[in-house]
């Protein structure tokens, strides 16, 4: 005998196993892909003290970024860039985009030994900006006369 | 009347003149820097850290991790950056003219071969920087390192020497190995305006001394 009960009640189930598959099946295939992440790479390395590192940014669309390293900043540049490495310790490289994000490489330069000596240090200033200083000086001097001539012509007017 | 308003002037003048040499200078400094350095600059360089550790200074006999470093007979007390390499490949500067830079890719003072330290001799105005007086050092005169819990190292200068930036013994100052010594490094000679640096380098040695 067939039971007209059993069999609806069959039928409820499996569409409700259906629907729930479909819906799974959307969440999972149809879903908005992840937020593009920006990523530098290597990410992590070692090298001798002199040595260059050549730097990717990948992950995103965006074609000019902003490269930082212990030496030097670059803005808006593509997205290789390359540094030599002179101190030794741990040290890191910072790509960013204009949307502010933002990825670290992080280079283990390994010191001293091998690498060549430094050069002499820079230590002086060497007075350059007295060339500056001293026309400056006297172009205030001039003002303040000039000013003072006025004042005082205002005055003798009066 | 006339007397007070060639008074007014002349301090007008000394204010102008005053507030564009103040700034002046500022721009003048590395980044770091401030106008009250010049102060320090001019004649005695002052160390926090090495008026800190002036009561609880002890002699070791280990190597130290340089925190200031003092040279009696010209009047300096400067505290110490720990300085790599810059992107020239030269050794890195203070990022002021009142410290002094000490290569920490090399030998720590009291360690075997040579701790390196650099300091500025003038600033971009041409007043005397950290180490300004350098020249004025002679066989004996001591210098004294020492880290933050005030223990010390003492060196005696041993040689005053000037050479050419293209004869500069690199590899002798930056040695790691044999003798422990101190080196101490500024610049020296004629400005250079087109290579925008000095054309010599003065280099002090000294060596350990224990009390």
């Amino acid at each position: 005998m067939y039971n007209y009960s059993t069999s609806k009640g069959l039928n409820v189930v499996l569409a409700a196993v259906g629907i729930v598959a479909l819906a799974l099946f959307g969440l999972f295939a149809f879903a908005p892909s992840a937020h593009a992440i920006l990523a530098c790479s290597p990410a992590h390395t070692t090298v001798s003290v002199g040595q260059t590192v050549f730097f990717t940014a990948s992950g995103i669309a965006t074609t000019t970024f902003d490269w930082g390293s212990p030496n030097q900043s670059v803005s808006n540049i593509g997205a290789s860039f390359s540094e030599v490495f002179w101190s030794a310790g741990t040290q890191t490289v910072v790509v960013q985009t204009n949307d502010g994000q933002s990825a670290v490489c992080v280079v283990e330069v390994i010191g001293g030994t091998g690498g060549p000596d430094p050069g002499p240090p820079a230590t002086g200033g060497g007075g350059t900006l007295l060339p500056v200083v001293v026309p400056l000086g006297l172009l205030a001097l001039l003002g303040a006369a000039t000013l003072y001539a006025i004042r005082y012509e205002r005055r003798r007017a009066h | 009347m006339m007397g007070a308003m060639k008074g007014l002037l002349i301090l007008a003048m000394i204010l102008v003149i005053g507030v564009g040499a103040a700034d002046l200078i500022h721009r003048s400094l590395p980044p770091g820097g401030s106008v009250g350095e010049i102060a320090k600059n001019i004649v005695v360089v002052s160390s926090d850290r090495a008026e800190a550790a002036q009561d609880r200074e002890r002699d070791v006999v280990f190597p130290v991790t340089p925190s200031y470093l003092k040279i009696p007979a010209i009047g300096v007390a400067a505290d110490v950056q720990h300085v790599g390499v810059a992107a020239s490949g030269n050794m890195a500067v203070p990022t002021n003219y009142s410290d002094v830079g000490w290569y920490r890719d090399g030998s720590r003072p009291g360690e075997a071969g040579h701790a390196v330290f650099a300091g500025h001799v003038d600033n971009g105005i041409g007043l005397k920087a950290v180490f300004g007086n350098l020249h004025k050092l002679s066989s004996g005169d001591e210098i004294i390192v020492g880290n933050g819990s005030g223990e010390i190292r003492r060196f005696a200068v041993t040689e005053n020497v000037v050479v050419d930036l293209a004869s500069f013994p690199a590899e002798d100052v930056f040695r790691n190995e044999g003798e422990a010594g101190l080196v101490l490094i500024t610049c020296d000679g004629a400005w250079n305006s087109a290579a925008n640096e000095y054309e010599k380098r003065r280099i002090i040695y000294a060596r350990p001394v224990t009390r």
